[in-house]
């Protein structure tokens, strides 16, 4: 008995034991509950359902599942959108990898022309909502043979793309591909710049030639990141809603997202709930195939000696054009969709591209009365917006707070008990909420909090739920960079505190955060930037009293006040950039250490 | 990853057994003896209180009002009702969407938290089954709302009608002239292929409601007339249409009916258009889309009236419901029964909103018509009984019972 309560003692004497400890009450009822919670949700009657199962809300069924694998609707419930979400996530993987890699690999080892900025720009697609780029390919490209008018491409040249090149399939791939492109960036360019060089001088002394040693050091070297890569890439495109809302919608092109989306707002949220879990569970799977591939899981950032000299590939007289040629894809990545919000911000009337249809109003301007587009006063002027940017600002700080600071303490606690059965059960759970959708989430999050559990009051409607499943949802972002940052940290540095007597929060805050300073601010970085630019993750749980600016950007969006939404999403975007870049200024700290680690 | 998605298993199957043994789920809560079928409800017995005393009573109890309305003009009517009538009290009016403000409002009477003491809401298929039915809002009227409303109080009292008729654009040269479209079926005809556009209806519940209304015996009997009218031969119906309803959603999603996220936005584009276009689109929308081309050229929206068979589109109203957890019902009934007077729809030019500025209420708008039939329309516009006339009028009833069997039968057509 006293033996035992010694191990005990013992064990929990050591912080980061206790501290995992914590992490798995924690985790269990906000991560696995949900989980407990989707699954009840696919065999009982929903209030939407009654008049469709003619049972009693909340009594059991198996209606839901019956609906969605019985023979009629599942073509068009579950097989065609899974295909089509499948087909484009699986693209956005390949535009995502050439292009971000082939940037990584032009920044990190050839003679490219102004890198600082176009590294600077290139990032601007992750740090943008991720509709944006939809919406300005819409703004774009509008095609007369769909909405009947011609979009700023067409005002420019003259020219009128196809149906297939403004809506559905391709648009979706290659937007959300380029939403992506940065992490493939991060990732690949992270390895490419820590290669060591002595693979590739080695070769050169044998005469291997250029494309050998691309397709024998290179590659195989790459290979894990783009493995990460494509898992990130592929679950964030198999969870993306607004893309396929936006581009696919207008030509009845549906995934599984926009086909959850409509279920749950529907009369059959039960079957939202299943396509829900087999997102879940195909983000699972991929998850799988890849730690078989690289035998090392989750590996966003790969830890790879450092060369003092990384061999650079002159382009020759490639240099200029190759230059030009990444100059101008970083541009309509990053460039042009500001310009285009810009623009239809400023637009008297929608559609006319003319310098005497422009006007201030919209920014500056007083409402005009309810016969007229401008039925509300400019954004600048405009007291909901203001409000719902200080709550914007306030949540996002919050979740930051919250998912970096766990996530660093989760970071620190998996990796010094690193091998044990607590540690990888921890680190497994701090992972799921990435795999599961958004809105699923959220859904999930509306009835579990919506009710009193134990000592957790009802928090339906309130700020807490808000900041609570920002925390959770991006805690994923801020571990990984915790875990891998910790990694990187010798353990005897914060062994030589100890022998010397050094309490643990001492050890914290004097040892462990001075060193790891730069990645811990990169990893509150990106929670608050994700969920400055959220927006499925809270739209059913904003209410009235705590709308945010992307809430009220949809808002405008529904309404049809096109150049309020536009206004509005550039307002979110110059607040993410001025944010990104004078944390990165002040602390050193960035994106691409908060992805990369 | 083994261990995770072990877990995830162990997890699902656990849920699978515990839901099958537990019958009712939980997190739902199960009203008493929810019936399978729901009968229409049992009609609203004529509340005592007059406008003055649900005032006075209001006021005494002190609590704030807070309202949700699909409509914006109801968030400008509270501030000016407060202004006047209860200057002392504190309220809060938002808009929020139908489909939004069902769950909200199920959610916070369910839970018992603080939301709204009133809601103005449109979707009647939606609130009579996940609000009325779950006795989450009820509807209410006095003397003086049925004196001015008539039959419009029950199922569910209106407060506004709004209508959703045929658009199309008017102004270049292959566009279209007034009264071209003369049939429904047009939109299903391939000349027209990919030229018709609707809200979705799977995201707008009034559009839904819509579909399924052309699928009762009466409009499906009006669109089969009207279909050989059209095409000049009788209907034959597929195999998976039960009647001439069926058939014309049916038609109208192979003719690649285009799907829109905002009728706003539809409206303008199809306004700016350069080709053909038309649209079941808000009436509200017909003044605002008026504009002028890069060359000077003009364009702007038509609507149909009469001369479009079997209907020039659709009616629907936003109701006015009691929430049961209110916390100053009587004000809220109060600023109900003030909606309805004249004042009250259109302001009295000299009442002001929070901003300072006068309110308008609902003075030159287009496409919204009292409850109340005595308050004038906009200039221009025709009255709700004209209206009534030539659209099909949302039939709440029918729509609750029929909205699932529409809704598979379009997910399969698609």
């Amino acid at each position: 008995m006293k033996k035992r309560w010694n191990r005990f003692k013992t064990f929990f004497s050591k912080p980061y034991n206790v501290l995992l400890v914590l992490f798995l009450v924690f985790l269990g009822f906000l991560v696995v509950l949900p989980l407990i919670s989707i699954v009840r949700d696919t065999f009982i009657v929903h209030s939407a359902e009654k008049s469709r199962v003619h049972q009693a809300v909340g009594t059991f069924t198996t209606y839901h599942w019956e609906r969605l694998f019985g023979k009629q609707f599942s073509k068009s419930l579950l097989w065609d959108p899974l295909k089509n979400s499948i087909v484009t996530s699986a693209w956005a993987c390949v535009v995502s990898i050439l292009i971000g890699g082939s940037f990584a690999w032009l920044v990190s080892r050839s003679d490219m022309r102004w890198k600082k900025l176009l590294t600077k720009l290139f990032i601007f697609p992750y740090i943008m909502p991720s509709w944006t780029l939809a919406l300005a390919w819409k703004n774009f490209f509008k095609n007369i043979d769909i909405t009947g008018s011609n979009g700023i491409f067409y005002s420019l040249t003259g020219l009128q793309v196809p149906t297939w090149f403004a809506y559905g399939e391709f648009p979706i791939i290659i937007v959300t591909g380029l939403h992506y492109a940065p992490f493939a960036y991060i990732l690949i360019g992270g390895i490419l710049h820590n290669m060591d060089a002595n693979l590739e001088e080695a070769a050169i002394i044998l005469k291997t030639s250029r494309l050998r040693m691309f397709l024998r050091i290179t590659i195989p070297i790459v290979m894990p990141a783009v493995l990460s890569t494509i898992i990130l890439v592929f679950s964030g495109a198999m969870a993306s809603f607004a893309t396929p809302q936006f581009l696919g919608l207008p030509v009845r092109y549906f995934v599984l997202t926009t086909e959850l989306y409509a279920s749950i707002n529907g009369t059959n949220p039960g079957v939202g709930y299943i396509l829900a879990m087999i997102m879940i569970l195909i983000s699972v799977i991929i998850m799988a195939v890849n730690q078989r591939l690289i035998g090392s899981r989750k590996s966003y950032a790969t830890v790879t000696g450092k060369s003092a000299n990384i061999s650079i590939f002159h382009l020759g007289v490639w240099r200029t054009p190759i230059s030009i040629l990444a100059f101008i894809v970083v541009m309509c990545m990053s460039v042009i969709p500001l310009v285009t919000f810009a623009l239809e911000s400023l637009l008297a009337y929608t559609g006319v591209y003319d310098f005497s249809n422009l006007t201030l109003s919209f920014w500056i301007g007083q409402a005009q009365g309810h016969d007229t587009w401008q039925s509300e006063s400019g954004i600048l002027r405009n007291a909901e917006v203001y409000r719902t940017l200080w709550n914007s600002l306030k949540l996002a700080f919050t979740c930051s707070l919250g998912a970096g600071t766990l996530g660093f303490l989760a970071g620190y606690s998996i990796v010094r008990r690193r091998g044990s059965l607590l540690s990888r059960l921890v680190e497994d759970l701090t992972f799921i909420p990435y795999l599961i959708p958004s809105m699923a989430f959220s859904a999930i999050y509306l009835s579990m909090f919506a009710t009193k559990h134990g000592i957790i009051p009802s928090l339906y409607g309130s700020f807490a739920i808000l900041a609570l499943i920002g925390t959770i949802k991006y805690l994923p972002m801020a571990s990984r960079s915790g875990v891998n940052s910790m990694l990187q940290l010798s353990p005897e540095i914060e062994e030589a505190g100890i022998i010397m007597g050094v309490p643990w929060v001492k050890r914290m805050t004097r040892i462990i955060i001075p060193i790891e300073k730069t990645t811990i601010v990169s990893g509150y970085l990106l929670p608050f930037i994700s969920a400055m630019r959220e927006l499925s993750l809270f739209v059913i749980l904003v209410t009235a009293n705590n709308r945010v600016l992307t809430t009220l950007l949809l808002f405008y969006d529904e309404k049809g006040y096109t150049q309020f939404s536009n206004a509005v999403n550039l307002l979110i975007i110059i607040v993410v950039l001025v944010i990104n870049f004078t944390v990165e200024k002040l602390t050193g700290a960035s994106i691409e250490k908060g992805v990369g680690g | 990853m083994k261990k995770l998605l072990a877990l995830l298993l162990a997890v699902l199957m656990c849920l699978s057994l515990a839901a099958c043994s537990s019958g009712n789920g939980g997190g739902e809560q199960a009203p008493a003896e929810t019936p399978a079928e729901e009968p229409a409800p049992a009609e609203t017995e004529t509340a005592a209180e007059t406008f003055d005393e649900l005032l006075a009573a209001g006021i005494a109890n002190g609590n704030k009002l807070t309202i949700y309305s699909t409509h914006s003009v109801t968030v400008t009517a509270l501030e000016a009702f407060m202004k006047k009538y209860a200057p002392e009290i504190e309220y809060e009016g938002t808009q929020i969407g139908d489909t939004n403000q069902v769950t909200q409002v199920a959610q916070e009477v369910k839970e018992g938290v603080k939301g709204a003491d009133i809601i103005f809401i449109q979707d009647g298929a939606r609130v009579l089954t996940d609000l009325v039915d779950e006795g989450y809002v009820y509807n209410w009227y006095n003397q003086e709302i049925k004196d001015l409303v008539g039959d419009d109080c029950e199922p569910l009292l209106v407060w506004d009608y709004c209508n959703k008729v045929v658009m199309y654009n008017n102004g270049a040269d292959n566009t279209y002239n007034e009264g071209d479209i003369t049939n429904l079926w047009f939109a299903t005809d391939p000349a027209n292929k990919g030229a018709f556009w609707m809200k979705d209806p799977t995201t707008e519940g009034v559009n839904m409601n819509f579909l399924v209304n052309l699928t009762s015996d009466e409009n499906a009997a009006k669109l089969e007339a009207a279909y050989k009218e059209y095409y000049g031969k009788d209907l034959v119906l597929d195999e998976d249409c039960p009647n001439a309803g069926y058939q014309f959603i049916k038609m109208l999603y192979q003719n690649e009916m285009m799907l829109g996220s905002s009728d706003s936005t539809i409206a303008k584009d199809i306004a700016a258009a350069e080709k053909p276009q038309s649209g079941l689109l808000t009436l509200n929308k017909y003044l605002k889309s008026r504009g002028t081309r890069e060359d000077g050229t003009t364009f702007n929206l038509l609507y149909a009236k009469d001369e479009l068979k079997p209907t020039a589109g659709f009616i629907y109203p936003i109701y006015g419901l009691q929430v049961a957890n209110a916390d100053n019902p009587e004000l809220a009934k109060a600023f109900l029964i003030w909606l309805y007077s004249e004042e009250g729809w259109y302001g009295d030019g000299e009442m002001t909103i929070a901003d300072g500025s006068v309110y308008k209420g609902m003075q030159g708008r287009y496409g919204d018509y009292s409850g109340n039939t005595a308050n004038p329309v906009a200039d221009g516009d025709m009255s709700v009984v004209e209206w009534k006339k030539i659209l099909v009028q949302e039939d709440a009833v029918q729509a609750a019972e029929h909205r699932a069997d529409v809704e598979d039968f379009i997910q399969l057509i698609k």
